[in-house]
């Protein structure tokens, strides 16, 4: 359907290429793979499954509807670590088209990320129909979500952008993010609601722009949780000025990197 | 410009770094210590008119891909280079971005578009590709089972439909298979790329050199010289 769609788009190289790259990547991430697409889905399901079983069986945590409370978090984590964490190599990943054509960099990070957002809407079509055999309703700020999903956008592209340029100069950044996204794991609001971090880590919330972006997925995605606006602009705001930073980074400092790719 | 492509003046290279160290104090000292120097090209001065064809040739580490590298832009050269280009350039190299896993179709369009052919020119030459590259009943077989004969044909088919004012050439004609074929890839150069184009190429093969240059550009440990007469280039260059 997404290629009827795309015939009628004007012809335009720059986007074409972009499209075909995001194509290229989503499809070599399972291309090998016997059970292909299925993967991107048993990932976030398997540890739904484990961290339902620690959280409900081990710890005895009763919360309404927990699976969907994990499911809708997970993916939205789990989308943003594997951008950063395979986008981190983007430039070395990639060096034979740097080294070969005369293109604008962004074009790197805009497949990169649309082949992430592939997975993710992957994902959140399997959520929704997790919530439907459930028999679950979405948030009732459903209709904002598009909003959500573009503060992750604009967020994950600006810490993509930083760490792959931090990567071929200084190697030892991939190590140091692994360790930030294991701690963002437990921090970000995965497994926590809203009212915790309200009430008791108010501070973590300005902190951490991604406990605002989980809090108002789950006002979007499922029922009984509340929308807050002003998180969610303080959010868009703080993602934007590290995609301003990002973006001239990039354009200061582009030309530099490539010495050392 | 003038009827300058490519137009060089006193363009020189330095490249700054570490050396690689093992232990861990002397790894976070490189952090503050100041970082080795070394110039690869030195004071370049290099005019080419369009349409030209210059080869350019010299030993390994002379400094030819850091040359390609500044005039396709991916680094920047010291201060008080100067250096300008017309047109659309492009570094063919064969097998760029090609991906083992993907089919042969696949790789021709990914390849195409990387190559700056928009999806409508692909298919258009789609199946002159398939043709003149001899792989018409491995199209949606994945690349990992062809041999490296076929890989190299199907790679030069796809990077002559390519499209820039200016083009890099680098080693193309290095393994394009047997002598038949090689034959058939130089008339498809010729008539494809030979036509108005400004083109540097770059190659150890003298043979190449000596039947599609104009002029040859000689680089010798970071320094430039042209040469008019392509057999006079040759001998400064051997000796």
């Amino acid at each position: 359907m997404l290629n009827a769609v795309l015939k009628h788009i004007p012809e335009n190289n720059r986007f074409e290429r972009i499209w075909k790259l995001a194509q290229v990547d989503f499809k070599k991430r399972y291309y090998n793979d016997k059970l292909g697409l299925i993967w991107a889905l048993i990932n976030p399901l398997s540890q739904i499954a484990i961290y339902y079983f620690v959280f409900t069986v081990v710890l005895e945590k009763d919360e309404e509807n927990f699976v969907p409370f994990l499911f809708s978090g997970l993916i939205m984590w789990i989308a943003f670590s594997e951008a950063t964490k395979t986008g981190a190599n983007i430039l070395t990943n990639k060096k034979y088209l740097i080294e070969n054509i005369q293109f604008n960099w962004i074009d790197l990070y805009l497949s990169h990320m649309t082949s992430i957002f592939m997975g993710l809407m992957f994902n959140l079509v399997a959520y929704f129909g997790t919530v439907i055999i459930l028999g679950v309703s979405v948030g009732s700020h459903f209709l904002l979500f598009p909003l959500v999903l573009l503060n992750w956008f604009i967020l994950t592209t600006a810490v993509v952008i930083i760490l792959s340029l931090l990567n071929p100069i200084f190697e030892d950044i991939k190590h140091i993010w692994a360790i930030v996204i294991l701690v963002g794991f437990w921090v970000s609001g995965i497994f926590f609601a809203g009212s915790f971090y309200l009430t008791e880590y108010e501070w973590m919330i300005h902190l951490n722009p991604f406990v605002g972006i989980l809090l108002n997925t789950r006002a979007c995605l499922l029922e009984g949780n509340e929308f807050y606006l002003p998180l969610f602009i303080e959010n868009m705001a703080a993602s934007i000025g590290l995609l301003v930073l990002a973006i001239f980074l990039l354009k200061k400092y582009s030309k530099k990197v490539a010495e050392f790719i | 410009m003038g009827d300058y492509s490519i137009d060089i003046k006193n363009l020189s290279k330095t490249f700054s770094f570490h050396e690689k160290e093992t232990s861990i104090a002397k790894k976070l000292a490189s952090l503050v210590t100041k970082a080795k120097k070394n110039r690869v090209l030195s004071d370049i001065n290099l005019q080419i008119n369009k349409g030209e064809v210059i080869g350019i040739i010299g030993k390994n580490g002379s400094g030819k891909s850091t040359l390609l590298k500044l005039i396709l832009g991916v680094i920047e050269p010291d201060e008080g280079s100067s250096m300008k280009t017309d047109g659309k350039i492009l570094r063919l190299a064969l097998g760029l971005g090609f991906d083992m896993n993907l089919t042969a179709r696949d790789n021709i369009y990914v390849n195409g578009a990387i190559l700056g052919m928009s999806f409508k020119t692909i298919g258009k030459a789609f199946n002159d590709i398939i043709n003149f590259a001899e792989i018409e009943n491995f199209v949606d077989t994945p690349l990992k089972f062809f041999s490296s004969g076929m890989r190299s044909r199907l790679s030069f088919a796809i990077a002559i439909h390519a499209e820039a004012d200016i083009y890099l050439i680098d080693e193309f004609f290095g393994d394009v298979g047997d002598e038949i074929f090689k034959q058939k890839s130089q008339k498809a150069f010729e008539n494809n790329l030979l036509s108005g184009k400004t083109i540097l190429l770059v190659s150890h093969s003298l043979e190449t050199i000596y039947e599609l240059s104009d002029r040859v550009y000689v680089l010798k440990e970071g320094s430039g010289k042209m040469f008019e007469d392509v057999d006079a280039a040759i001998e400064y260059y051997l000796n």
